[in-house]
């Protein structure tokens, strides 16, 4: 059941992301190739800034980058309308019907979105970046690219510690998009309890919890500052990577905790208090 | 599991600043008909969603074969609510896997076969048909699962009269007999000759629970007939 919750959801957003994701990889190699002079004559007497075709190839570079960065910026947008929409619309709007008589429960129905909504934030990441080296190679003809990577490979074997520390970097920028996602589910179904003024109310209530979090989390680094136990941790650690762990563990389970939280507060608001209209 | 198929005990409850069911006591056995009549905000929808899950009772309970509304009720009722309910981006085909995938009951050869003498193509987007095939297209979905609880919440309204006939006769050849159909409706004259039961309901309590023989055969009048006169409203200066 729970597989299918999945399939359905991506299949709702597939459709439309994979465009997005096809559409900035192609702009980017375009912005990208329209950055080198390879792909214009430009004759060996004019200077390149001063020629007709060296013009219209720095318009051609501004556009296209111009339109690279636009892209950029709505793969963010529609990531966020869309994880916004599959739970306000597709939850709780006339798609609720559907939703919320098949025979399984809220606590999967929530999951489901919640880890879909999650691997196509992963996947925009990974377009999103892979799109900034498609966009950069054309120009260094793979010779920044391989300077790149043995300066890496020399990085890391000089300070091998690197690794783990960006592996736990990834799973911490993972666990804070869930976070994100789940913040704004509890939100939405805060807003729900209301009859007239759902959207105002989803708004309110998703300042109000930014703001208590925010209030709760400098609280902690106060708190956390007067006890000395932590210092004396830290102070105890071999090495630079334990340390780093051990913040990256405390705020990680922040994360986890906050997720928690939103999702007892969603589950609990769909389960008794549902009321589509 | 249960003699009674639904069985409401004391179920009361407030929605909208309003008592929307009070004190709601019912019986429904299996293998019926059975007419949920009342005029607009009676209670008939409230009932109904807290029968398919998507209420929580207010007090009180209802159970569906004898459990209380949940997962497993879930997989027996198969609902049809007075609105479109498929998502933008699904196709015909999109809705029947859909239903084929989560409901262990449903006849997809069936819908298939209905949505062909329709000329509905599985192709098309669901967004795109019209109102009338949108609904019929809902309507066939419902009915070509294999449920023991049928919930059809108004679905003659707002269709024209050959549609309503089509709708009908849908029912009452796809449904599962040893189930239950339950319809609410306030166009009584045209389901009353498919009822085996009426429930009449108004203001969230149940004034009448009977047979259409035993109404027709107390009362000497049609279902349609007695419901119009427990139910009349004065009109402004005494009406004609």
């Amino acid at each position: 059941m729970f597989g299918k919750l999945i399939k359905y959801e991506m299949k709702s957003m597939l459709k439309v992301f994979s465009i997005a994701w096809g559409a900035i990889l192609v702009v980017a190699l375009i912005s990208g190739l329209s950055m080198t002079n390879d792909i214009f004559v430009i004759s060996a007497n004019d200077t390149a800034v001063n020629s007709m075709s060296g013009q219209i190839a720095g318009m051609v570079e501004m556009i296209s980058t111009m339109l690279y960065i636009g892209l950029a910026v709505a793969l963010v947008a529609l990531t966020m309308v869309f994880v916004i929409s599959r739970f306000g619309k597709g939850l709780l709007g006339d798609e609720g019907y559907l939703m919320f008589t098949l025979p399984t429960t809220p606590r999967k129905l929530i999951t489901a979105k919640g880890v879909s909504a999650t691997i196509i934030m992963i996947i925009s990441a990974v377009v999103g970046a892979l799109s900034m080296v498609v966009f950069i190679l054309p120009s260094t003809e793979g010779v920044e690219l391989k300077a790149m990577f043995s300066f890496i490979s020399e990085a890391v074997s000089r300070y091998p510690q690197a690794i783990p520390m960006v592996i736990e970097g990834i799973v911490l920028a993972i666990l804070a998009a869930v976070n994100f996602i789940y913040h704004i589910y509890a939100s939405i179904a805060i807003g729900h309890l209301s009859s007239k003024h759902r959207v105002l109310f989803s708004v309110i209530a998703f300042i109000g919890i930014s703001v208590v979090f925010e209030i709760l989390a400098g609280l902690a680094v106060t708190v956390l500052r007067e006890f000395e136990w932590l210092e004396n941790i830290l102070n105890n650690t071999v090495n630079d990577l334990q340390g780093v762990t051990i913040v990256f563990g405390m705020v990680c389970l922040a994360e986890i905790a906050g997720i928690v939280i939103f999702h007892i507060i969603t589950e609990y608001i769909l389960n008794k208090k549902l009321n589509l209209l | 599991m249960s003699d009674n198929l639904i069985e409401c005990r004391g179920l009361s409850k407030f929605y909208g600043g309003v008592k929307a069911l009070d004190e709601v006591d019912l019986k429904v056995g299996s293998g019926k008909i059975v007419g949920l009549l009342g005029p607009n905000a009676a209670g008939k929808t409230t009932l109904i969603k807290i029968l398919n899950g998507l209420l929580s009772p207010g007090s009180g309970e209802a159970l569906i074969d004898g459990a209380k509304p949940g997962v497993y009720t879930k997989s027996i009722v198969s609902y049809l609510p007075d609105k479109m309910y498929f998502a933008d981006w699904m196709c015909v085909k999109d809705l029947l896997e859909f239903f084929g995938d989560f409901y262990g009951d449903f006849d997809m050869k069936k819908a298939e076969e209905m949505c062909k003498s329709l000329n509905i193509s599985p192709k098309q987007k669901m967004k795109a048909l019209s109102k009338g095939t949108k609904e019929k297209v809902q309507l066939i979905l419902v009915m070509s699962r294999a449920a023991k609880l049928y919930l059809l919440d108004e679905p003659i309204a707002g269709v024209d009269p050959a549609a309503r006939d089509y709708i009908l006769d849908t029912i009452l050849t796809n449904y599962n007999e040893d189930g239950t159909v339950l319809i609410s409706t306030h166009l009584i004259s045209d389901i009353e000759k498919v009822l085996d039961e009426a429930i009449f309901i108004c203001n969230g309590k149940i004034m009448r629970h009977d047979t259409v023989d035993d109404i027709r055969e107390t009362t000497g009048m049609s279902v349609d007939e007695l419901f119009r006169a427990e139910f009349r409203a004065v009109p402004y200066q005494g009406g004609r």
